[in-house]
C-alpha cells in the first residue's frame, strides 16, 4: 500500500523497447574484426597440431567456427531479451553456472594438464568460462539491489559469501587462473559500485597476499615464479614454453614472415593455437602486427568502458564494467605471460585463442554490451 | 504494508546521482589502467620482435634451422670416345612418415606407390602403418618413379637421394682410375688425383625444420649441375684398354709373375691409350689388399735393364759417333771394365750398332757410352725423360734415378748403357720410347684431355704437350731400324712379330735387386712401337718376376706386346702392309690361323658340358671359362692338345678344368 517510492528504489525504467538492431556499431565492427583475425590465426597455429593429432588440419578450426557461430546468435539473441528478464536471471544464472562448476566433480570430468576443468557431452565444456558471465550477472544483481549502501559491511560480506560459492569450485579444479580473474571482476564490480577507497586499498592488499600465499602453497608455483623472472635460466625446463614464444616472436621482427609461415606451432611452442597465440601473431605479422592488433582490441574495450561509463542505471555501469573487465583481465593476462611479466597461467586471449566455451562466453558479453548501449540509447531518446 | 525488505530507507542510501556519477569516474579509471597495461605489455610485446636480446635469436637459429650440407654429385671418368669409365648413380630412397598419413588414406596411398613402385600393396601398406616416423619404403628408385612419388603429393612421402659411384666396368682401368672411398673422397688413381675437380661442392643448405627435424618447406629443386663435379675425359680408350688387360691376364696365367703391366701410348700426342696392372681390383668392392691396387705403370721405378740400350745408340748415333753399319768389338763376350768385367749372354766378337740392339749386346752398349761420355750420355737419358717426373695426372708417380754424370765411375757408366744401375718407371720407359717412334720428340704423357662441368662446358682443356726434340728425325729412323731387326729372325724377340706390320721393339731382362744384391729374379720386358715406319702405337709391357715358363722378356712380355699391338691396331683400323702379308713368315702361332666358331660352354642341369677345346688359342680359351665357376688349370702356352675332362663331359661350378697347351 505504501506509495512511498525511495528516489533510489530499483524499478525497471519505463522505457520504450528498443529497436532492434539499434547496435553499437563500432563495437560490433572491432569485434567482428577480431573474431575473423582470430580465426586465421587458429588455422595457422593449429593446422600442424591438428594434422598430427587429428590426422585432419582443419580439426581445430572447424571447432572455433562452430563456437563463432553459437556465440554469434546467443549474442544476437541477448540483444532482444528484455531487460527487466535478464536482471531477474541474476540468481538463476548463478545457480546454474555453480551446477555447472559441480558436474566437473563427476564421472563426465575430462582431465587435461593436470587439470579437471571440463566436461565432456560429446562437446567438451569449460563451466568456468560460463561461470565468468554468471558471476557477473549475479553480482550486477545484487549490488544494483542495494545501490548507495556499499558502506555497510554486511553488504560486502553477502557479496563475498555469494561469489565465493562459484570462485570455490574453479579454485579447486584448479584453474587459478580463472580464479584470479573471477576475484578481481569481483574487485571491479565492488568498486564500481563505490567500495570505499580505504577497503579497496585493504581488499587489494590482501588479493596480492593471497596470490604469494598461493604461490608458496604449491611447489609448481614457485617453479613458474622463478622462471618467469628470468626464462632463460632454465630454457629447456620451467621456462621453455616462455623461451619458445620469445623466439617466435624475434623471429617475426618487424613485419613478420607471414601468415602460415610460422615454425613456432610446429612443435616447438606448445599451446601456441591457445596461450600462446599471441606469440604466433608476432612470428607472422611482426612487431608492427602484434601492437596493431592490440591497439584494435584495446579500441574494443574503450568501446565497452564508454558503453559502461554511459548506461542508464548502476545495474547497466556494473555489467558494462565487468564485462570489459573480465574481456580486459583475459587479456592482459594472456598478454603478461606472453612477454614474460607474468607467471603462466592457462588464459586464453579473447577472440583471438582456440577455445570454443570461450568464445561464446566472448560474444555472448559483447552481446550483453550490445543490450546495455541500446537501453542507453532508448533512455536517451526518450528523455529528448 | 511493511516496505519491502529490499527497499532500505532511503536516508541509509547515498544519492542515485552519486552513485551513478562515481560508477562512471571509476569505470574510466579502470579503463585507463587497462590501457595501460596493454599498451605498456604490447609495447613490450613489440619490442620483444623488434630488438631481440641475442640469446634467443641464437637459441631459434639453432632450433629452428638445419644446415644441411649437400654435396654435388661427383663428375664421370670417361675414355676417348665419351664411354664411361666412372659414374655417380642416383640411387634415391622413398621415405614414409607413417604418422603424417590419415588412417582413411592409408589403403590408397598405399596402392598408389606400390603401383609406382611396382611392389606388393600389403606391403606397403604394413610399412606406411607403422609406429614410426621414418619408413624406407624404396630404395634405389628409378627417377621416372621419383617424380612420379613427388607427384602424389604426400607430404608424408619424401624422397632421400643417394649416390653411388660405380664403374660400370669393373676392374678395367682400376688403378688409374682409382676408387672412391665412403667420405666421398676419391683413393688411387684419378680419383684422387683429380678428387677437387670431380667431387662437386657442398652447398650447405639452410633447412627449416619443425620440432622433429623435418623439414617444413619443400625444397625447390634446384639444378643439380650447379654444384656437380667436372667430368674428366681421359684419353684411355675402353676397347684398347681392355684388350690390353686381356693381354696382361695371359702373361699372369702363362709366367705366373708378381705383377705385370703394360703401357700403350699414342705416338704424336703422347696420349695414354691404356694403362693395364695385373693382378688387378674391382673398384665397386674395394678389398683390404693394397696390392692389386698399386700402379706398377707409375709407382715402381724398376732396374730398365736392355730396353734402355735403344736410347744408348741414339745418344751415340746423334753425336755423329757411330751409324748403323759401325762395326764395334764386343770382345767375345767378356770385357773387364776396371775391376769388374762385363759380360755377353750370347757371345759376339765384331759385330754392327745394328747387331748391339738385335742381338742385345751389353759390351757393345757399354763401349757407345763409353764413346758418346758420361756428361753428354746421362744428358740425352734426362731428355728423353729419365729421373724426372712425368706429370701424369697420378699420384704416387716415381722419379726414378739415374747417377749423376760428376761423379759417376766408368763401369757405372757401362751399366746404366744397358740399363743396371739405374732405375725408370714403365711411363718414362714408353714415353722415351714413344719419342724415338715420334721422330725423336719426346712427348709429355697425356691421360686427360679436358675436364668439363655438368653442362659440357669446358673447364680445363689439356692438349698434347712437346716436351722436346731428344735426337734429331734422322737418328731416331735409324734407332727405329735398328729395333725392327729386334724382331725379325735371328733377333731376341721374334715373337714379337705380328702379320702385316713391321714391328720395332727391344726386349729387356734385368735382374731384380733385393737387398741391395742382384737376385736369381728377374723382371722381363719388352718395349717398342708399331709399325715400325710409320709409329703409331709404342707400347710397353713390364712382367715382374716371372715364376713359370722363362723369365725372358723375348718370352714372356713380346708376346703380349704383339696381343696388343695387333689388336690394337685392328680396333684403331691401322691397315697393314699387304707385303708384310704375304712375306712374313708364319709367326710363331700366337694367334690361330683359321676362325673358329667361339667356345660356347652349356648349362646341362648340374654343370657345364665340355666343348672340344683342341686347337684353341689360349686366350679363347680363358674368355670362354671366364664367369662359369670353373677353376682352370693350364700347362704350357700357345693351342690346346690335350683336356681333362673330355670334351662332352659335364662338369659343376667349382670342379677344375685342366688344359695343357704346345
Amino acid at each position: 500500500m505504501s506509495a512511498v517510492i525511495a528516489p533510489n528504489e530499483v524499478r525497471a525504467p519505463a522505457i520504450p523497447r528498443p529497436r532492434l538492431g539499434a547496435w553499437d556499431w563500432p563495437l560490433v565492427l572491432l569485434t567482428a574484426v577480431l573474431v575473423v583475425f582470430g580465426l586465421f590465426m587458429i588455422l595457422s597455429a593449429s593446422s600442424s597440431h591438428a594434422d598430427a593429432v587429428y590426422g585432419d588440419s582443419l580439426t581445430f578450426f572447424n571447432r572455433q567456427v562452430a563456437g563463432v557461430l553459437l556465440g554469434v546468435g546467443v549474442s544476437i539473441g541477448v540483444t532482444v531479451v528484455p531487460w527487466r528478464w535478464l536482471r531477474a536471471v541474476g540468481y538463476p544464472a548463478a545457480g546454474l553456472s555453480f551446477l555447472g562448476l559441480m558436474l566437473v566433480f563427476t564421472p563426465l570430468a575430462y582431465t587435461a594438464n593436470g587439470a579437471t576443468r571440463w566436461i565432456h557431452v560429446g562437446v567438451n565444456i569449460q563451466p568456468s568460462e560460463f561461470a565468468k558471465v554468471g558471476l557477473i550477472l549475479m553480482l550486477a544483481t545484487f549490488l544494483q539491489r542495494n545501490e548507495g549502501r556499499m558502506r555497510d559491511w554486511t553488504i560486502l560480506v553477502t557479496a563475498g559469501v555469494l561469489s565465493l560459492g562459484l570462485i570455490g569450485p574453479v579454485f579447486i579444479e584448479p584453474d587459478f587462473g580463472t580464479t584470479v580473474v573471477m576475484s578481481g571482476l569481483v574487485g571491479v564490480m565492488l568498486f564500481v559500485a563505490g567500495l570505499r577507497w580505504r577497503w579497496v586499498m585493504g581488499l587489494g592488499g590482501l588479493g596480492v597476499l593471497a596470490l604469494f600465499g598461493l604461490a608458496i602453497l604449491e611447489p609448481y608455483r614457485i617453479v613458474r615464479l622463478t622462471s618467469f623472472t628470468d626464462p632463460l635460466a632454465d630454457g629447456s625446463g620451467s621456462g621453455y614454453q616462455v623461451v619458445q614464444g620469445w623466439i617466435a616472436l624475434a623471429s617475426g621482427g618487424t613485419f613478420g614472415n607471414g601468415l602460415a609461415t610460422g615454425l613456432a606451432q610446429r612443435g616447438f611452442l606448445p599451446e601456441a593455437h591457445t596461450d600462446f597465440i599471441l606469440a604466433v601473431v608476432g612470428e607472422e605479422l611482426g612487431g608492427v602486427g602484434l601492437f596493431v592488433f592490440l591497439m584494435i582490441y584495446l579500441a574494443m574495450l574503450w568501446r565497452g568502458v564508454t558503453i559502461a561509463s554511459r548506461a542508464v542505471d548502476l545495474y547497466g555501469r556494473l555489467l558494462g564494467a565487468a564485462l570489459t573487465a573480465m574481456l580486459a583481465a583475459q587479456a592482459i593476462i594472456n598478454l603478461g605471460v606472453v612477454v614474460g611479466w607474468v607467471p603462466a597461467k592457462g588464459l586464453v586471449f579473447p577472440f583471438l585463442s582456440y577455445g570454443a566455451s570461450a568464445v561464446v562466453v566472448h560474444l555472448f558479453s559483447v552481446g550483453l554490451l550490445l543490450r546495455v548501449s541500446m537501453e542507453t540509447r532508448a533512455h536517451d531518446a526518450q528523455e529528448g | 504494508m511493511t516496505a519491502d525488505r529490499r527497499v532500505l530507507p532511503a536516508e541509509s542510501r547515498e544519492p542515485r546521482v552519486t552513485v551513478l556519477a562515481r560508477a562512471e569516474r571509476r569505470i574510466k579509471l579502470m579503463g585507463f589502467v587497462f590501457l595501460l597495461a596493454i599498451g605498456a605489455m604490447g609495447a613490450r610485446g613489440a619490442m620483444l620482435c623488434m630488438v631481440p636480446q641475442q640469446a634467443i635469436i641464437d637459441r631459434g637459429e639453432v632450433q629452428r634451422f638445419d644446415q644441411v650440407p649437400q654435396q654435388g654429385k661427383r663428375g664421370d671418368i670417361v675414355d676417348r670416345h665419351g664411354r664411361r669409365l666412372a659414374v655417380t648413380v642416383d640411387m634415391p630412397s622413398v621415405i614414409a612418415d607413417p604418422a603424417l598419413i590419415n588412417e582413411e588414406d592409408r589403403h590408397q596411398l598405399a596402392v598408389k606407390i606400390a603401383d609406382i613402385l611396382e611392389a606388393d600393396p600389403g606391403e606397403v601398406e604394413e610399412r606406411l602403418a607403422r609406429k614410426s616416423r621414418y619408413v624406407r619404403i624404396g630404395t634405389k628408385v628409378h627417377p621416372d618413379k621419383v617424380r612420379r612419388i613427388r607427384a602424389l603429393g604426400s607430404r608424408a612421402i619424401t624422397i632421400e637421394e643417394n649416390s653411388l659411384r660405380y664403374y660400370p666396368d669393373k676392374s678395367l682401368a682400376s688403378q688409374v682410375l682409382g676408387f672412391v672411398n665412403s667420405a666421398g673422397d676419391g683413393r688411387g688413381g684419378l680419383e684422387a688425383y683429380l678428387n677437387a675437380d670431380m667431387k662437386g661442392t657442398t652447398t650447405l643448405l639452410q633447412r627449416r625444420r619443425d620440432r622433429h627435424g623435418y623439414d617444413v618447406d619443400r625444397p625447390a629443386d634446384a639444378d643439380w649441375r650447379t654444384h656437380a663435379g667436372h667430368t674428366v675425359h681421359t684419353t684411355l680408350d675402353r676397347s684398347i684398354q681392355r684388350i690390353t688387360e686381356r693381354a696382361l691376364a695371359g702373361v699372369m696365367e702363362r709366367h705366373e709373375p708378381l705383377s705385370a703391366t703394360a703401357i700403350v701410348v699414342d705416338v704424336e700426342t703422347g696420349d695414354l691409350i691404356a694403362v693395364a696392372n695385373a693382378p688387378t681390383f674391382n673398384p665397386n668392392q674395394v678389398g683390404g689388399d693394397p696390392e692389386p691396387r698399386r700402379n706398377h705403370a707409375v709407382q715402381d721405378a724398376i732396374e730398365p735393364g736392355s730396353v734402355f740400350k735403344p736410347f744408348t745408340v741414339a745418344a751415340a748415333l746423334e753425336e755423329g759417333l757411330v751409324n748403323e753399319r759401325t762395326l764395334i768389338d764386343c770382345e767375345g763376350g767378356r770385357w773387364p771394365v776396371g775391376r769388374a768385367r762385363i759380360r755377353d749372354d750370347h757371345p759376339h766378337g765384331v759385330i754392327t750398332a745394328t747387331e748391339v740392339i738385335k742381338y742385345s749386346s751389353n759390351i757393345g752398349s757399354g763401349k757407345l757410352a763409353m764413346m758418346v761420355g758420361a756428361e753428354k750420355f746421362i744428358g740425352y737419358l734426362r731428355d728423353f725423360g729419365f729421373a724426372a717426373r712425368t706429370g701424369v695426372p697420378l699420384p704416387g708417380e716415381r722419379r726414378g734415378v739415374l747417377r749423376s754424370p760428376d761423379r759417376i765411375k766408368p763401369i757405372e757408366l757401362v751399366t746404366t748403357a744397358f740399363g743396371q744401375g739405374t732405375t725408370a718407371t714403365p711411363l718414362q720407359l714408353a714415353m722415351g720410347i714413344a719419342a724415338i717412334a715420334n721422330d725423336g720428340v719426346r712427348m709429355r704423357p697425356r691421360l686427360v684431355t679436358r675436364v668439363e662441368d655438368a653442362h659440357g662446358v669446358p673447364e680445363d682443356i689439356f692438349p698434347p704437350v712437346e716436351v722436346q726434340r731428344v735426337v734429331s728425325a734422322k737418328t731416331a729412323q735409324a734407332v727405329a731400324r735398328m729395333m725392327i731387326t729386334v724382331t725379325e729372325a735371328g733377333g731376341t724377340a721374334t715373337r714379337a712379330q705380328i702379320p702385316g706390320y713391321q714391328v720395332a721393339g727391344k726386349t729387356g731382362t734385368a735382374q731384380k735387386v733385393k737387398d741391395g744384391k742382384y737376385s736369381s729374379d728377374r723382371i722381363g720386358s719388352f718395349v717398342g712401337f708399331v709399325p715400325a715406319k710409320d709409329p703409331v702405337l709404342a707400347i710397353v709391357v713390364v712382367v715382374d718376376e716371372p715364376t713359370k715358363g722363362s723369365r725372358y722378356g723375348g718370352i714372356v712380355a713380346a708376346p703380349a706386346f704383339a696381343e696388343i699391338a695387333e689388336q690394337a691396331l685392328r680396333e684403331l683400323g691401322v691397315p697393314p702392309d699387304p707385303a708384310l702379308m704375304k712375306e712374313a713368315p708364319p709367326p710363331l702361332p700366337t694367334e690361330p690361323v683359321a676362325e673358329l666358331a667361339p667356345i660356347e660352354l652349356t648349362w646341362e642341369g648340374v654343370g657345364w658340358r665340355m666343348p672340344d677345346l683342341t686347337g684353341r688359342p689360349f686366350r679363347e680359351v680363358l674368355a670362354a671359362v671366364q664367369g662359369s665357376g670353373l677353376r682352370l688349370e693350364l700347362e704350357g702356352g700357345g693351342f690346346v692338345v690335350a683336356q681333362q675332362p673330355a670334351p662332352g663331359a659335364s662338369l659343376p661350378p667349382g670342379q677344375t678344368l685342366r688344359v695343357v697347351f704346345q
